[in-house]
């Protein structure tokens, strides 16, 4: 499959090509985006089966919207962001209100979570931890510490304010370090 | 009793996590981003819009809405007999419009003076054709 060839069209006009046929324009914004959009509803699902399929009918919403996109509205990635966090939260209504035992069980000291505990394995103490914070903080902190997004940007896409983006953020972080503080020596870390 | 965590601590805490979960991207699979190229193209397949044709001839969008060409054929017509009416016509008009008062005034009783020269104008327009 061929890489991004379009990287220095702007995804506003992207969007126009895909709308009149142009498949190479599909691509360029499959791969901007689409690794992000997975990866977030990973980070925000914990279950890389169904984080796909959340990806892809975020994707396909792209798709959809692509011949009535208005331009200059929003960014593209926002957009993206906000359809998948929408979608995440829905599948974790979904499964709190059918079956609490399909929700992966946090963290334990069992030996599996202890041999995961190396330096290399940080990334997954850190998402242990995060999949222990309520969905807004654990999505807030996702956006601004790893996705690397400014807060107004976090902000459109929660639909929130800055002020309550700041201050989801600040209480994620309290509880990751809490959440991460026994874990730091195996980590490595001291 | 615990000391409450400044935010510079706890981000000094979290830093390396951060660094490290940054690192461990998500890599999607072949399989996944083809089977969204493959929605991509189903979905433009499906709904392909109608593309409203975007004529840069300026002759064609006039003629297109003012209702092709029979409605063009017309007004074209309609102009030209207004052209020659202005143009050549003036005296020839006046004739009729005379006539058409001398017409209406001719039912007047009061008036029977004027059909001689009624009679006259009407032998003078057809002589002129």
């Amino acid at each position: 499959m061929a890489y991004d060839a379009m990287g220095d069209v702007h995804d506003d006009a992207l969007m126009v090509l895909y709308a009149n046929g142009d498949q190479q324009a599909a691509q360029s914004l499959l791969f901007r985006h689409a690794p992000r959009v997975l990866a977030l509803s990973k980070r925000l699902l914990w279950d890389a089966v169904e984080a796909e399929d959340v990806a892809q009918e975020a994707m396909l919403k792209l798709w959809k919207i692509a011949p009535s996109w208005r331009q200059g509205e929003a960014k593209v990635s926002t957009w993206l962001y906000r359809v998948t966090s929408n979608l995440c939260t829905d599948r974790l209504r979904k499964k709190r209100g059918t079956n609490l035992d399909d929700i992966p069980e946090p963290a334990d000291d069992s030996p599996s979570v202890e041999s995961q505990l190396i330096l290399t394995n940080r990334a997954t103490a850190l998402e242990q931890a995060m999949h222990e914070l309520p969905e807004r903080q654990r999505l807030a902190v996702t956006l601004r510490h790893i996705d690397e997004l400014p807060n107004p940007e976090i902000a459109q896409i929660m639909e929130i304010s800055v002020d309550a983006v700041e201050s989801l953020i600040a209480r994620g972080k309290r509880s990751l370090a809490t959440l991460l503080l026994g874990q730091k020596e195996k980590l490595g870390l001291e | 009793m615990m000391e409450q965590k400044t935010d510079k601590q706890i981000d000094a805490e979290l830093a390396s996590f951060f660094e490290a979960a940054k690192d461990n991207q998500h890599i999607p699979s072949a399989g996944f981003m083809d089977a969204v190229l493959k929605d991509a193209i189903d979905q433009h397949d499906r709904c392909q819009r109608p593309t409203t044709k975007v004529t840069t001839n300026v002759f064609a969008n006039i003629l297109r809405n003012i209702g092709g060409w029979p409605a063009a054929s017309a007004m074209t017509a309609c102009v030209c007999i207004g052209l020659y009416a202005g143009y050549y016509a003036p005296d020839t008009m006046n004739y009729f419009s005379s006539a058409a008062i001398t017409n209406e005034t001719i039912n007047d009783d009061s008036i029977y003076y004027d059909n001689a020269s009624l009679a006259l104008d009407i032998e003078t327009l057809f002589q002129e054709g």
